[in-house]
């Protein structure tokens, strides 16, 4: 068992595309997804390289240097190879931006997707306070908080689908929690903080699930022959990604150091990831191109 | 169980027989301009909405518009439950509710990924 355990909360600042190589998809580049809800996913594997990353360049140290050893793991032949101390799960998503006619843009989640949270929170040992309504929202409805900026005479328009607007309490309440845990905490964020709860709609799971299917941007990219200027030939395809001010959540745990030479614990080997708080990270693909941005904020602990 | 599965399998046979069908009779016309069409139809669909798509490649009337339009209005009429003489755009209009917008979203992306293969593999340049 993990001894140290938090949660990290990433909230994506410039589209997201952790790929998923070649597919005979929609896209020619699609974004990773879980297999059976087929929501959008940051696999552990990528995660915990991009903080191995982020970790090397927070200290100024190579890759292959001892402290990255102790607390990412080493590869390599037997008696000379060790598991890492800290575990990252798959980033998960929690809240999804959606195109509305009024408000310019709405988060929306499902009941699914919090209850799934509800888990994940629980499994490292922080407990959610909240409570979801009552019931399911129909097909053709969504849950809005008290003051919602995203209906207009009590209706909720996303994208080009319509959805009947019915006021919650706990969703307001849901959006305070999320205000004050999930996003950070800088002044640049205070306006997200704050439209949060008119801003935030939990759907039925159908509708969720189809906006998180077809509601990635979809980027469509070329290359130039550099002799003629035009397309070279055969080099147009799509890519896709996860949309800005999408909100994921991934667990993090540590045990002792294992490499059989350092005494660190758990706990110090999670305290190693405070730097991390409210500042940012560098997720898949096309970092030259400004993508993958994220803003981390480290819940619990 | 078993019977879902089958059914299942049998759906994605049928969309994959009905897009065969279809690039199969368009082809010897526009192959290479169909054949970019079907490419980018998906990602216009999720881009630009099924709704705005289909009312595009209506509005252009060129002979590979109008094949894949055909092809997937009538693969969704019947998928829908749409009177055939109806005209697709028209019922999403004037008829369909946003769940069923969102069904025949689903279903249209579903079919062109097997008529982009088809028309990939079928097409000439």
């Amino acid at each position: 068992m993990f001894k140290a355990r938090r949660l990290l909360f990433f909230y994506v600042e410039t589209p997201l595309h952790v790929g998923a190589g070649r597919a005979s998809a929609n896209v020619d580049l699609p974004i990773q997804r879980e297999r059976v809800t087929q929501y959008p996913m940051v696999q552990a594997s990528s995660l915990k390289g991009a903080l191995r990353a982020e970790f090397c360049q927070k200290h100024g140290i190579k890759d292959n240097s001892p402290e990255v050893e102790a607390v990412f793991g080493k590869a390599g032949g037997t008696g000379d190879n060790w598991a890492g101390a800290v575990s990252a799960g798959d980033a998960r998503i929690l809240l999804f931006p959606v195109r509305s006619l009024a408000g310019v843009f709405a988060w929306v989640t499902s009941l699914h997707a919090l209850e799934s949270f509800r888990r994940a929170a629980d499994l490292v040992g922080q407990p959610i306070s909240w409570t979801l309504p009552q019931g399911m929202p129909d097909t053709n409805t969504a849950w809005v908080g008290s003051k919602p900026q995203v209906s207009a005479q009590g209706k909720v328009v996303l994208e080009e689908f319509s959805f009947n607007a019915q006021p919650k309490a706990e969703v307001d309440a849901i959006a305070k929690w999320l205000a004050e845990h999930a996003l950070p905490q800088g002044a640049a964020f205070q306006y997200w903080r704050d439209t949060l709860p008119a801003r935030l709609c939990i759907l039925h799971e159908d509708a969720f699930r189809d906006f998180c299917l077809y509601g990635t941007e979809v980027q469509t990219h070329i290359r130039i022959d550099p002799d003629k200027k035009t397309v070279a030939e055969g080099a147009l395809w799509t890519a896709e990604s996860l949309p800005a001010d999408s909100l994921l959540y991934a667990p993090l745990m540590a045990m002792d150091v294992r490499n059989g030479k350092d005494s660190k614990n758990a706990d110090a080997v999670l305290k190693e990831f405070d730097f991390l708080q409210d500042g940012h990270i560098q997720l898949g693909g096309d970092e030259t191109t400004g993508q993958g941005w994220v803003a981390v904020k480290v819940y619990g602990g | 169980m078993a019977e879902t599965i089958s059914k299942q399998r049998l759906l994605e046979q049928e969309r994959a027989s009905h897009a065969y069908d279809a690039v199969v009779k368009a082809k010897g016309k526009k192959d290479k301009e169909l054949k970019s069409l079907a490419r980018s139809a998906p990602a216009s669909i999720q881009s630009n909405g099924l709704g705005q798509t289909l009312a595009f490649w209506k509005a252009k009337n060129e002979e590979h518009h109008l094949a894949l339009y055909h092809a997937l209005s009538g693969w969704l009429k019947k998928q829908l439950h749409i009177d055939e003489n109806r005209d697709l755009l028209e019922w999403i209009a004037t008829t369909a509710d946003s769940l069923q917008y969102r069904q025949a979203t689903a279903e249209a992306l579903a079919y062109l990924n097997w008529y982009k293969r088809f028309a990939e593999a079928e097409l000439k340049e």
